[in-house]
């Protein structure tokens, strides 16, 4: 069974998106463990590119697709700031505020430029996702 | 004033990115060559694929080549393809290369966490290529 499967009616954001999270497997197979053993749902929303996508996390495996409906967490915001997410580095799982990009984002998010809804509720799931998704 | 697609606008597009201080600052440790296909459009008077490859190295254009074939254009280590009139929009600003890629608009292959990594580089080339003075072939 794949680890990290795309839907073929997933938008190009979620083969992107799809694309980088197996690349970054690859590069460092100890992230093969984030997938496993967690469920939960997140929908990204690139709001200048107008598109949304949908990630299922089973316990097994990550499914993108299109956008699903009640999800744990959202992620919201442009195209650019979805880059300096994918970017940005990490201490314990979060935006490191040490850093100017870390900075940068944490700057974006107090002023709503990036939304996290579900944070609160769901940290395990945001701190898998951001280290997914990071490629720094 | 340089037509685009051709060997002069190509000409002009790598002179120009060796002497932006920006893109070498960004691209410093950028190591890789890539190609441009500008995909055919009849009626826009792109009557086949454009495929240009371009030696990129630690901030500077150490080589480029107009008109290169499919097969020696693939097998640069990123190819970014799209119809010749988004490649338009690019040019003109009109069209974000990051966000056309998430539309699908852009498709690119090669290694996507490079990409990303020096997506400031990325953006620099697309500047330059906005800041040459071009005649688009289908309105020449």
């Amino acid at each position: 069974m794949q680890l990290v499967v795309t839907s073929p009616e997933a938008p190009a954001l979620g083969q992107m998106i799809g694309d980088l999270v197996r690349s970054n497997i690859a590069s460092d197979p100890a992230r093969e463990h984030l997938v496993r053993g967690v469920a939960g749902r997140i929908n990204i929303h690139a709001t200048d590119a107008e598109s949304e996508i949908g990630m299922l996390f089973t316990g097994s495996s990550l499914r993108i697709g299109p956008a699903l409906p009640s999800p744990d967490l959202e992620v919201i915001c442009d195209s650019a700031t979805l880059m300096e997410l994918a970017n940005v580095r990490l201490r314990f799982g979060r935006p490191d505020p040490m850093t100017p990009e870390g900075r940068a984002i944490l700057n974006k998010m107090f002023h709503k430029q990036l939304v996290v809804r579900g944070m609160l509720g769901h940290p395990k799931l945001l701190t898998r996702l951001q280290k997914l998704f990071t490629v720094s | 004033m340089p037509v685009f697609p051709s060997q002069d606008w190509l000409t002009e597009y790598v002179e120009r990115i060796n002497s932006s201080k920006e893109y070498e600052e960004a691209a410093s440790s950028w190591e890789g060559d890539l190609s441009y296909v500008f995909e055919r459009e009849p009626d826009k008077k792109v009557p086949d694929d454009v495929w240009v490859w371009i030696d990129l190295w630690h901030g500077k254009c150490r080589g480029a080549k107009f008109g290169v074939a499919q097969e020696e254009g693939e097998k640069a280590r990123f190819i970014i393809r799209a119809p010749y009139s988004r490649w338009k929009e690019v040019i003109r600003k009109e069209l974000d290369p990051i966000k056309g890629m998430m539309q699908g608009k852009l498709k690119l292959k090669g290694d996507l966490p490079t990409i990303v990594r020096y997506v400031k580089a990325a953006n620099e080339l697309v500047n330059i290529a906005g800041s040459v003075q071009t005649q688009f072939v289908d309105e020449s």
